[in-house]
C-alpha cells in the first residue's frame, strides 16, 4: 500500500495543532486545548480558538495518520508539549517533521512540560547534549533561539484552572500570537470583558433587589442570594486583582504589588496570599520606592550625611 | 514530603514539588505553614491543610542545608551552601502593611477604574 504524497485538501481549519506524549500530557494537554478555547472568547461564540488534539493514541492506530496529515495541513500553528517522552515519540516526531517541511517555523510553538531546553548561541542550535525535551528532527531548523513556555511548574488539576494566575500568564502568552495579537492587548480585552460580567452580576443583584420588593414573603431567601452573589463577586474580584498583579509584576512593579494588597483586602484568597508572598519573594533587596517627578529621572545622589537622599534635583540633564 | 497522621500511623499526604534532596523542614508555630529546603536551590511554602502548594522562595544560589522559622512565626530563615542565610517575611497578615511601605503610595484612582472598573474607590494604603 503506497502513500500518496501531495496536497492535501484540509476539510476543516484549525488556530492551532497540539503535539504530545499521551504517556505524561495526558492529562495537561486536554486542559490547554479547553484554556485556549476559553482565554479571551467573546460572550456570543461558543470557543475563542479551534484548537486540534488528537484524542486517540496513535500509536495504538496507526491509520489515523491521514486525518491527523488533515489537521496538520489546517492548522494554522503547531504547539509542540515538549518532553523527554515527547522526544522520543515516533508520532511526535512525524508531526514535526510534517510540520516543519509544508508550515512555516514561526508558526511552531513550543511549551516545556519536562526536561530541559537547552540553546548554544555560538552554535546557533540547541544544545544537543543537554537539551533533552525536543525531537531530534528539530536540529538546525532554528536560526535564533525560540521563545517557549514553561509550565514544568504545573503538578496539580488545580494548576491548570484559568483563575490559576500563573497558568493563565501563560496561557496568554501562548494565546497571543494565535490570536494574532500582542499579549498586553489580549490582556485588555479580559478586562472589558471582565467589566463586562460584572456589570451583568450588578443587575443580577439589582434584580434580586426589587425581587425583595416586590415579593415580600420571599424576601429572606432572596436576602440570602444577594448576599452570596456579593460574596462571590468579591472572592472573583480578589481573585482577578491577584492574576492582575501576577501579569504586570515585571512591566510595572509597584502597580503590581499594590494590586496585590488590594486582592488581599478584597477577601482573604489563596490566590491573594499567594500572590503577596511572590510579591515578598522577588522584592527581597528592594528598599522603596521614591515618587514626586513628574519627568524623567536623569541622576541620583546621596547627601554627603546620608540623611537625606532626594534623586538628583534636576529632571533635565 | 510525606505528612503522617500520627493518630491514625499512616500518610496523610505526599508533597510533591521539590526537583532535588529535600534537605529540611519546618512547621510554623501555627501549624498552618511548612516550609521545607531542597538541592534544587529553592525553599517552598506549603499550606499544612489542604497540601497545597503556596510558595516558591527563590534567591538561594546552592544547596539548602536547613530552614527554621521564628518563634514569632513572622520570619523564615534558610541556611545554604552558598555560605548565605536568608531572611523571609512570611506573615502573610503583616505582607500588605510592608508592601505598603516599600511602594510609598496608593494606587490612584485611575489604575483602580482601569482593572476595577464601576467599582467605587476604596483606598488600599490608607
Amino acid at each position: 500500500v503506497g502513500t500518496t504524497y501531495g496536497p492535501v485538501t484540509a476539510a476543516r481549519t484549525y488556530d492551532a495543532f497540539i503535539s504530545y506524549s499521551h504517556a505524561v500530557d495526558g492529562r495537561l494537554a486536554p486542559a490547554l486545548q479547553q484554556a485556549l478555547h476559553e482565554f479571551a472568547r467573546p460572550w456570543h461564540r461558543l470557543r475563542a480558538l479551534r484548537v486540534f488534539r488528537d484524542e486517540a493514541s496513535l500509536a495504538a492506530n496507526p491509520g489515523l495518520w491521514s486525518s491527523i496529515e488533515q489537521a496538520l495541513a489546517g492548522s494554522r500553528f503547531f504547539i509542540l508539549l515538549a518532553s523527554p517522552e515527547a522526544a522520543r515519540s515516533e508520532w511526535v516526531a512525524r508531526e514535526v517533521r510534517y510540520w516543519c517541511q509544508r508550515k512555516p517555523l514561526a508558526n511552531l510553538l513550543i511549551v516545556l512540560t519536562g526536561g530541559g531546553i537547552v540553546w548554544d548561541g555560538n552554535a546557533g542550535d540547541f544544545d544537543w547534549e543537554q537539551t533533552s525535551a525536543l525531537p531530534p528532527t528539530l536540529r538546525g531548523r532554528f536560526r535564533d533561539e525560540p521563545r517557549y513556555v514553561d509550565l514544568r511548574w504545573v503538578q496539580t488539576t488545580q494548576d491548570v484552572w484559568l483563575s490559576h494566575p500563573r497558568f493563565r500568564v501563560s496561557v496568554a502568552d501562548l494565546a497571543a500570537p494565535l490570536h494574532g495579537r500582542s499579549k498586553d492587548e489580549l490582556v485588555g480585552d479580559d478586562v472589558r470583558r471582565h467589566r463586562r460580567t460584572l456589570r451583568l452580576a450588578r443587575s443580577v443583584v439589582a434584580l434580586l433587589a426589587s425581587l425583595v420588593v416586590l415579593a415580600g414573603f420571599l424576601a429572606v431567601n432572596a436576602e440570602r442570594a444577594r448576599d452570596a452573589a456579593e460574596r462571590e463577586a468579591l472572592v472573583a474580584n480578589s481573585r482577578y486583582l491577584a492574576a492582575q498583579a501576577e501579569l504586570t509584576i515585571d512591566s510595572d512593579p509597584a502597580r503590581s504589588m499594590l494590586l496585590s494588597v488590594a486582592a488581599s483586602r478584597l477577601k482573604d484568597t489563596d490566590e491573594a496570599r499567594r500572590s503577596l508572598l511572590h510579591q515578598m519573594a522577588r522584592r527581597r533587596a528592594l528598599r522603596g520606592f521614591l515618587h514626586g517627578h513628574t519627568d524623567m529621572v536623569f541622576g541620583v545622589a546621596f547627601s554627603p550625611d546620608g540623611r537625606t537622599w532626594p534623586p538628583a534635583a534636576s529632571t533635565r540633564p | 514530603v510525606i505528612l503522617w497522621d500520627l493518630n491514625r500511623r499512616r500518610q496523610r499526604a505526599t508533597l510533591t514539588g521539590h526537583t532535588a534532596e529535600v534537605s529540611g523542614v519546618a512547621f510554623s508555630r501555627d501549624g498552618r505553614m511548612l516550609a521545607s529546603a531542597g538541592d534544587d536551590n529553592a525553599v517552598i511554602l506549603w499550606d499544612v491543610a489542604r497540601h497545597r502548594r503556596q510558595a516558591d522562595l527563590t534567591g538561594h544560589t546552592g544547596d539548602l542545608a536547613d530552614v527554621a522559622f521564628s518563634p514569632d512565626g513572622n520570619t523564615l530563615a534558610s541556611a545554604s551552601a552558598d555560605r548565605s542565610i536568608l531572611l523571609w517575611s512570611v506573615n502573610v497578615g503583616a505582607l500588605p502593611e510592608r508592601l505598603c511601605r516599600i511602594v510609598n503610595r496608593d494606587l490612584t484612582k485611575a489604575e483602580w477604574a482601569y482593572v476595577l472598573e464601576g467599582q467605587s474607590y476604596r483606598t488600599t494604603c490608607g
